[in-house]
């Protein structure tokens, strides 16, 4: 649990103050408050004034820093496939808290959206100026992470298509799966990350099974599942996303 | 730091730390119903409130946030004692049970409400799905929308029964429904007193280990600290946490912190201090030192030879010690304390045998020589956790020398006994106040923290609080006992069963508390429910060093209705009949005479007794009916989604006979008005309403003018307590007899006032005995003249009820699965619960009671389970991976219905209601899987991986 708030009156002082790599910015709450968090820090910067907000721009839809789970699900013009992925989180009070900027800065390997944020290209805004693909930001991310996510933005129009799974709808996944073509497809399986998965010549599970052993996709057993289930779940729900994907 | 906000419309100042926790500052603030069930871990909704218009968790949110804000609690709904349309409408529904989080529920309906005036059902679904229900289920949140939004009447909703009867058997407002839907004060926690001291546990981090050092000085000079105890402090007391009639069949194992730890978990020492963060810190100070010893995790560990032993403390007995006692006992090591048995229960505890119990009908050898077809299955069960939403809290303090405990509990008079033995003093030196229960499901039968508490008061004369973490609740309440139970089981080609041999392996975990009674109920309340002349039960029971178990409604029941109903399901195919047809051909009917109870006794023998009131075969009829039993399920052959069916019959028991007691005085007031004073303990399943119906029914007296007084060991007689199901009928026919002999003698009393004959009086709505010839008095008037300078004396009467008739609860439970056969994936498509309650005398809540129990049901078979690695850890002590099923997971198609059968010894025909659903889901899902994608799961709980293991897809 986090110790200190620190206020930054704007947004520069609250990059300096991220700078100093002993805070982290406060987004919804909901990781850093919670009992267990990943989030080891003893001080949360706040920003002044809320940054939420959502607009269109080029086809593209962007959601600034705040946007909220359920903003984004209330708003008319977030994709359908958006919307199936943020609802994949089953509370509303979580919904009505937890940010996409800051499910994307965790990145857990049970993450509700990145896999479908990934699948659909979505771009990521650094301290209102920089921008650079989702899936380029998750691969610097060690020298990125005292950098602010203030927009994440996504195709208004994309084939992406989703899969959760999990034994309840509020525990944790072992699977969180999406694709938008059948050349590739992103998944989050507890215990290994974030993975993406090409795929040539795919004519079955096995053909994806030997593209998560190229890809060096290790599987854990733990509390979720033993490494077997685990890598029989991902190749047949990546196989049965590579066929939908590919309509 | 000060922060402006608006809290229920009117400007507020909070002054905090900005990241103090927004709940307990609100809380602090005065606004304690927005409670915490789960120690931030954003899960189960007990601190929601509205933030800005929006439901939000906050438990997850920090003080600062409420800068500007405008923010709405539970508390600020209704003004002043009116209840607003959503709050009466619980209440009408049934759902304000236990109602830990009602309020919370009640801040969320109406914001749904407020947004969408006539909600759909994924709407209603959607405004609770991060509220965690685990009383009575979500279904009858849809019906109390329902009421709010059209303004019916619960009668027009809800079925009625007892035409001829004005308060039983209708659904009328719980009498603590606007205080605890309100989140007015009601549990412990809301009647702490300033100043308490905070009493910490340090708890072991091995599963196995004997204390060799503990060195408290550092703690003790903290500044703040008032006391601290360990095993060489505590009086050589032993006695077992099991809330059960004395003597009890659990044996005595415990001290109140033992030199010898016996599971992850287990009290090492107990630090009070005047402040929780005192008290912690404390706790940090302490050093100990540990010889760890091996420890043994399930039963077949214990049961193999030289394996480690447990409870290896030396032997005794109140009656019947063995002739070889003395050499048992010789080398007893000192460290492991000692076990006395009231009684024997056949325990061996140098091989971590804790209990074990034989008996049969018939010979069952013989039967199965007669079979054409013998199966033998195992089928394993694993750790389920209660997870009540009120967490295991505790208020003792000293008050004209005598120690007075506020407790959450299922069984005052039996936490008297416990704590009175444990402090060396009278009974009556104890006065044990129930509070309201927010949630109890058998884990607060046990005593586990208000010995320690009561002792530590005893002791230094301070005013203690103390309260469970949820990782506590998890590693040092009480759990479900795993078992191992094998059944064999022979019939014939026309489905007749000849023979049933039942095998159980239980593990009672490191402590003996149930470990008879548990496993026993298993066969007891399974057994009879079968018309088969050979039967044979073994049951034994098993010390290990995984978290304590102990009572969890069902009580064995849905283990052994889970084992012999699969193993029915599977005979059935194996001898070509249908499963149905065999279940139906089986099973008893009312005057079949249950030979079996003979030896189902809890550690006494059993009474055969005929079956009585029975609504089994309607139970499976309508149930079959409505599944549409007689028409196949359709299967798309392209799809990877396979249907199946499946079904169990089940039963429970209505208290205990023969060792069950309960006691109640009804009184008259001055000015006609009547209070009931009954031992017995309301759990929020509304027993004091049953008292107050009971009362008004009898004495044809409008129901508020009664006022229900319980769990009070000082305002009431003996009650064993709110367990074993036995509230409505031993708490309640205990009520009706106090309520029939104030009857008499009002009818006494009024005869000599008014110089009548009493065969010419009876008694008249509302509150009236009126004559044949045509005079009358009020109740007012009677007992005005008898309480007068001349009177007879104020007229109170007293009702105590025990008895060896029994009052079985029957039913059937019905469910459809899908089962997607590539991914494992199970969905609940339908589950009817059919069951007779006899005269549910509040149906409403009876109904919640089915959906609350058979949802929990649903998630023992598909989801919960505590998972311990091999050290004896728990790595999932909390909700979100433990895996409670929330409102996402409830069946689509969940319909409870009530048959209506009128029992013989009920109060007004009524039966019990709160145990008998937990035991119907596993096999009806389990029976239902095996349909659609044939593999037969033998375990809990039954995950997709299972699945696909069975198919062989891994």
């Amino acid at each position: 649990m986090i110790g200190k708030i620190l206020f930054a009156g704007d947004r520069a002082e609250a990059l300096a103050l991220l700078s100093k790599g002993d805070a982290v910015l406060y987004g919804g709450g909901t990781e850093l408050n919670r009992l267990g968090s990943l989030i080891k820090a003893e001080n949360a910067v706040v920003l002044a004034e809320p940054e939420g907000g959502i607009s269109t721009r080029q086809g593209r839809i962007r959601y600034a820093l705040g946007t909220t789970f359920q903003a984004a699900i209330d708003h008319p013009k977030t994709p359908a496939y958006m919307r199936e992925a943020l609802a994949f989180m089953g509370s509303l009070q979580k919904r009505e808290a937890a940010t996409i900027a800051g499910n994307l800065y965790l990145h857990r390997d049970d993450s509700y959206l990145v896999p479908t944020l990934l699948a659909a290209g979505a771009v990521v805004e650094l301290d209102w100026k920089d921008e650079i693909s989702a899936e380029e930001y998750l691969a610097s991310f060690d020298s990125l992470r005292q950098r602010i996510i203030s927009c994440v933005s996504v195709p208004l129009k994309a084939p992406v298509v989703s899969k959760r799974i999990a034994m309840t709808k509020e525990s944790l996944a072992v699977l969180t799966a999406a694709a938008a073509n059948p050349d590739f497809a992103w998944a989050a399986v507890k215990g290994t990350g974030i993975v993406k998965v090409g795929f040539s010549d795919v004519k079955c599970e096995n053909c994806v099974a030997r593209a998560l052993n190229q890809a060096g996709v290790r599987f854990v057993s733990d509390i979720y599942g033993s490494d077997e289930y685990k890598a029989y779940l991902t190749k047949t729900v990546l196989f049965d996303l590579h066929k939908e994907a590919g309509r | 730091m000060k922060f402006y906000c608006t809290i229920n419309g009117k400007l507020t100042v909070l002054d905090a730390e900005p990241a103090a926790c927004l709940r307990q500052v609100l809380a602090d603030a005065g606004h304690f119903c927005v409670r915490d069930s789960d120690d931030r871990e954003g899960f189960a909704g007990s601190d929601t409130i509205l933030y800005n218009g929006r439901p939000v968790y906050s438990n997850l949110m920090c003080a600062w946030q409420a800068d500007g804000a405008e923010i709405r609690t539970p508390d600020g709904l209704a003004q002043g004692r009116s209840l607003t349309v959503v709050q009466q409408a619980m209440i009408d529904a049934g759902i304000v049970q236990s109602a830990y989080n009602a309020p919370a529920a009640a801040l969320l309906l109406t914001w749904l409400l407020e947004n969408h005036p006539n909600p759909t059902r994924a709407q209603i679904r959607d405004a609770l799905s991060g509220i965690f229900i685990r009383d009575a289920g979500y279904e009858h949140y849809y019906l109390a929308v329902k009421l709010a939004v059209t303004g019916k009447k619960p009668s027009e909703l809800i079925p009625e029964f007892r035409k001829n009867l004005d308060y039983v058997g209708k659904a009328l407002p719980k009498v603590d429904g606007p205080q605890l839907v309100k989140g007015e004060q009601a549990y412990v926690e809301d009647f702490v007193e300033p100043g308490a001291c905070w009493l910490e546990v340090l708890r072991s981090p091995y599963a196995s280990a004997y204390i060799t050092d503990i060195d408290t000085s550092e703690a003790e000079k903290l500044e703040g600290v008032v006391k601290i105890l360990t095993y060489k402090d505590v009086p050589e007391i032993y006695y077992t946490t099991a809330g059960q009639g004395s003597p009890e069949p659990s044996p005595h194992d415990k001290k109140l912190l033992n030199q010898k730890v016996r599971h992850v978990g287990d009290r090492v020492a107990a630090i009070l201090a005047d402040s929780r963060e005192t008290a912690k810190r404390a706790k940090e100070l302490i050093k100990v030192e540990y010889q760890v010893l091996e420890p043994v995790l399930t039963v077949e560990q214990a049961m193999a030879p030289g394996a480690p032993v447990v409870q290896g403390g030396e032997v005794s007995f109140g009656v019947g010690a063995p002739d070889n006692l003395d050499a048992y006992n010789a080398g007893a090591d000192p460290r492991e304390g000692k076990i006395h048995y009231p009684f024997p229960i056949n325990a061996d505890p140098k091989h971590n045998l804790a209990s074990a119990a034989h008996g049969q009908i018939g010979d069952v050898q013989k039967g199965f020589a007669e079979a054409d077809e013998v199966i033998e299955r195992t089928y394993q069960t694993d750790q389920v956790q209660c997870t009540p939403l009120e967490v295991h809290v505790c208020f003792s303090k000293i008050e004209g020398g005598r120690l007075v405990i506020k407790a959450s509990t299922q069984i005052p008079y039996h936490l008297r006994r416990v704590v009175a033995k444990v402090c060396s003093i009278p009974e009556s030196k104890v006065h044990v106040i129930k509070e309201k229960v927010g949630g109890g499901y058998g884990s607060k039968q046990d005593i586990l923290i208000e010995d320690l508490c009561a002792y530590m008061t005893w002791i230094t004369g301070k005013a203690i609080y103390t309260r469970n973490t949820r990782v506590e609740e998890f590693i040092a309440n009480s759990t479900r006992h795993p078992m191992k139970v094998t059944i064999k089981m022979g019939a014939k080609k026309d489905g007749r069963i000849t023979a049933i041999s039942f095998d159980c392996r239980a593990n009672t975990g490191p402590y003996g508390n149930h470990c008879l009674t548990v496993p026993m109920n298993s066969c007891s309340k399974t057994l009879p429910l079968f018309k088969v002349d050979n039967m044979k039960f073994d049951v034994y029971t098993y010390y290990t060093n995984c978290p304590p178990t102990g009572a969890y409604q069902g009580y064995g029941a849905p283990k052994g209705t889970y084992a012999l109903m699969m193993c029915l399901g599977e005979l059935a195919k194996a001898v070509g009949q249908d499963y149905l047809s065999m279940v139906k051909k089986n099973c008893v009917e009312e005057g079949y005479m249950l030979e079996i109870l003979a030896g189902l006794g809890e550690g006494r023998a059993g009474a055969v007794v005929p079956v009585g009131s029975c609504g089994l075969m309607q139970a499976i009829e309508r149930g079959a009916a409505m599944m549409g039993w007689d028409r196949p399920l359709e299967n798309d052959p392209d799809s990877d989604w396979k249907r199946g069916r499946g079904f169990a019959m089940l039963q429970q028991g209505s208290g205990l006979p023969g060792l069950d007691h309960a006691t109640a005085i009804a009184k008259l007031e001055t000015d006609g008005s009547i209070i009931v004073q009954s031992g017995g303990s309301d759990l929020g399943t509304g027993l004091d309403t049953i008292t107050a119906k009971v009362t008004a029914e009898t004495l044809k007296v409008p129901m508020d003018m009664i006022s229900v007084i319980s769990g009070d060991t000082d305002a009431s007689g003996f009650d064993t307590g709110a367990y074993a199901s036995s509230g409505t009928f031993y708490s309640g026919n205990a009520s009706l007899l106090a309520a029939e002999n104030l009857k008499k003698k009002i009818i006494a009393e009024a005869a000599l006032q008014m110089d009548e004959n009493p065969d010419n009086l009876s008694l008249e709505y509302p509150g009236r005995v009126v004559s044949t010839s045509g005079k009358s008095l009020s109740f007012f008037e009677i007992n005005h003249t008898a309480t007068g300078g001349t009177g007879r004396g104020q007229l109170m009467a007293e009702g105590s009820f025990a008895t060896t008739n029994a009052a079985i609860p029957y039913g059937a439970h019905f469910a459809q699965v899908a089962v997607n056969t590539r991914t494992g994936e199970i969905k609940v498509e339908k589950f009817y619960a059919f069951q007779d309650a006899g005269t549910p005398i509040n149906p409403d809540m009876a109904l919640c009671q089915i959906y609350g129990a058979a949802l929990k049901s649903i998630g023992h078979t598909l989801y919960e389970g505590m998972i311990l690695d091999e050290n004896g850890v728990c790595l999932n002590p909390n909700f979100t991976d433990y895996r409670v099923p929330m409102i996402w997971e409830q069946p689509d198609d969940f319909k409870a219905v009530l048959i209506d059968i009128n029992d013989y010894y009920g109060p007004f025909g009524a039966k019990s209601i709160s145990e008998i659903a937990t035991n119907g889901a596993a096999p009806a899902i389990g029976i239902a899987i095996a349909d659609a994608c044939g593999v037969w799961i033998r375990d809990w709980p039954m995950t997709p991986e299972k699945i696909l293991r069975g198919l062989g897809r891994i």
